[in-house]
């Protein structure tokens, strides 16, 4: 894993736990990261461009996919990579559909993860 | 009315003339005595109340005030007759009454002779028929719709006698038996039931007539039918005693009953799938909710591992590098076993296969709208290209079963009742739409919807629409709720598509996905 790497990334996960190990290895490996507990908490906070975001899907209120919805309605062409327990087709071509870059099962390996948020910074 | 004279030789002339004035003028009949030119010489007092004219006024005019003008030729026939010295006998005919009223009356016109035995005049007694012609319209019109009914009535209707000889049916024996109802009069009621059924049937009519104790009688009883070409159905007769003077009939009412048989046969068999199917489903569906909280912590813990190798870099001691890669490697180890259940939990036994949405839908709304359902209106609505999908048909009931139970009970007491079931195709799958006009879903609900056991009612699991995600999730698709604009709400879940026999369902099958735009979640 190269070590020069930096970027903004931002986590929406709904377990708190999850954010902070998500923020632990992020920044240890050298990225800025900003953490929501929820999809609202994001929209109402979102970060400057240029930065990633990692979403998980399994979420109340607005799941990770309604949120990559509303971003897009809003014009935002932010790199997502949405994190789910469960993956099926029919979530795979939905979130093709909003346009998520990519789906990762969770719990996500940690190389899979840094090679997205390097791609996209 | 004859001239009695003659034949009362031992009276004196006048006791018998005042005899028989005092018999015409308190007779309930008209009668009258004219010549036979037909001048009138008597007229007693029923003629005045029947036709309105005094004795005064009538006595010397001619009979034809009283003949309507196109019966005149009528009242020369029976003069004539009664000038060969015949009788005629209640003759049924119409006579004009004062002020032009028609009054149907029934005449006994016999000659009057002299003491010589020529015919001098006739006497003439006029029965008033107009309440008995009334009775006989009221009577005839009773019968008519007495008759429609019966002609109408979905239940066999058949009479029969003390013996079980049936004497009348109606058009629904006819429906019901495949018999014409003139081969079934004369023939025994038997005829109508299986062979094993017919002698314990005579018993029931025998036992009655002689102990006038109910088996049957009076009382409505299942029992086998038997239609002409011998096929067997159940029946409801229901045999009641008719009272009329001199005989003893029976009436039996017969209501088929195959439709009803089946149709709670059938929702019989099918809740008992449901019931064993949610049993499984909530195994499944535990097994899933725990997968995915398990899931939240090793997700935690594999990354607190990834930045721990970082942190220790290359030169950290080689065993702590181990160790912090073998809890990784755990972490990954846990994660498998669980998805390893997850989908073990999601298989089932029982296969998918490509089905008919309509069907499914249809039966499942056929259960799930009995009771509190009844007067819900239900449209189903399926889209083009949206008629089959590739699925595990029971589980998708119980999904859609849940989701219309749920709809049912939340147009509890709402004063529009609908609910709309739609499909439509997107991309590889179809969703399946359940829209209702309920009040909506309540706030404290919304955030946590598809958790076990998370109810607002007062004798609910919360188990119903987690058990919808799981097997939607396990057919790969999605389930989501939202608002209804105007009220209620609708939750839409997806299922893989499959295209139907429907010859042309593949020449748009090129559309490939992403083409479509809009996102309805
Ligand atoms: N169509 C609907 N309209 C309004 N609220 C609904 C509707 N469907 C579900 N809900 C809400 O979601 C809750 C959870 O529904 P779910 O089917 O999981 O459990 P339940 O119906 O309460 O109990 P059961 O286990 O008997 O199904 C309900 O209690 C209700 O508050
Ligand atoms: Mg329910």
């Amino acid at each position: 894993m190269a070590d020069n790497l930096s970027g903004r990334v931002a986590v929406v996960d709904d377990d708190e736990d999850v954010l902070d190990s998500f923020r632990f290895m992020l920044e240890l490996a050298g990225f800025s990261v900003a953490t929501y507990l929820s999809a609202a908490l994001f929209l109402a906070n979102i970060p400057p461009d240029p930065f990633c975001l990692i979403v998980d899907h399994h979420m109340p209120v607005m799941t990770g996919l309604d949120l990559v919805a509303r971003l897009r309605d809003s014009g935002s062409g932010v790199p997502v990579v949405l994190v789910t327990a469960a993956v099926s087709p029919a979530m795979v071509a939905h979130a093709a559909r909003v346009g998520v870059r990519q789906v990762l099962q969770k719990p996500a390996r940690e190389a899979d993860v840094i090679a997205f948020v390097a791609s996209c910074c | 009315m004859t001239d009695g004279t003659a034949a009362l030789p031992p009276e004196p002339a006048d006791t018998a003339r005042s005899l028989l004035d005092t018999i015409v003028a308190s007779s309930n009949d008209a009668i009258i005595g004219k010549r036979l030119d037909g001048t009138i010489t008597s007229w007693n007092a029923a003629a005045e109340a029947l036709f309105g004219f005094s004795a005064a006024e009538m006595v010397g005019r001619s009979i034809l005030t009283i003949i309507p003008p196109d019966r005149v030729e009528e009242e020369d026939a029976i003069i004539a007759r009664v000038r060969r010295g015949e009788t005629l006998v209640h003759f049924e005919t119409e006579r004009v009454a004062k002020g032009g009223r028609l009054v149907p009356v029934s005449l006994t016109i016999s000659p009057v002779r002299d003491a010589r035995g020529a015919v001098i005049g006739v006497s003439k007694v006029a029965r008033d028929l107009s309440r008995l012609r009334q009775v006989y319209v009221d009577l005839k019109e009773r019968q008519e719709l007495f008759l429609a009914v019966l002609r109408t009535v979905p239940d066999g209707l058949i009479v029969i006698d003390a013996a079980g000889i049936v004497q009348a049916a109606n058009p629904a024996v006819e429906r019901i038996f495949h018999y014409a109802a003139d081969e079934l009069v004369g023939r025994s009621l038997n005829v109508l039931m299986p062979d094993a059924d017919r002698a314990a049937h005579d018993r029931y009519l025998t036992h009655y007539l002689e102990t006038g104790e109910r088996r049957i009688i009076g009382i409505g009883r299942v029992l086998r039918g038997q239609r002409r070409d011998g096929t067997v159905f159940p029946m409801e007769l229901q045999v009641e005693e008719v009272s009329t003077p001199g005989h003893r009939l029976f009436t039996g009412f017969v209501r088929d009953l195959t439709d009803r048989h089946a149709r709670e046969r059938r929702l019989v068999e099918l809740q008992a799938q449901l019931i064993h199917l949610s049993r499984l489903s909530e195994l499944g569906q535990t097994v899933s909710a725990l997968a995915h909280e398990v899931n939240q912590p090793l997700a935690a813990i594999a990354n607190y591992a990834s930045g721990m190798r970082r942190m220790l870099g290359p030169d950290a001691a080689p065993e702590l590098l181990a160790a912090v890669d073998k809890v990784a490697a755990q972490a990954e180890r846990a994660s498998r076993i669980v998805q390893g259940v997850r989908s073990l939990a999601r298989k089932g036994d029982r296969p998918r296969r490509p089905e008919a949405l309509r069907p499914v839908i249809d039966e499942t709304a056929e259960l799930a709208l009995v009771g509190p359902g009844r007067d819900v209106t239900l449209t189903v609505r399926i889209g083009d290209r949206a008629s089959h999908a590739d699925i595990d048909r029971v589980q998708v009931q119980q999904v859609l079963f849940n989701l219309l139970r749920n709809a049912v009970q939340a147009l509890d007491g709402r004063p529009v009742r609908r609910i709309e079931v739609t499909t439509r195709r997107r991309d590889a799958m179809v969703e399946v739409e359940v829209a209702d006009t309920g009040p909506g879903l309540a706030e404290e609900v919304r955030s946590r919807l598809f958790q076990p056991f998370l109810t607002t009612k007062a004798e609910g699991l919360g188990v119903g629409l987690s058990i919808c995600r799981t097997i939607v999730e396990a057919h790969g698709g999605e389930i989501a709720a939202v608002d209804r604009p105007g009220g209620g709400c609708v939750f839409t879940f997806s299922l893989p598509a499959c295209d139907g026999p429907t010859p042309g369902a593949g020449d748009r099958v090129a559309g490939t996905p992403g083409e479509e735009v809009a996102v309805d979640q």
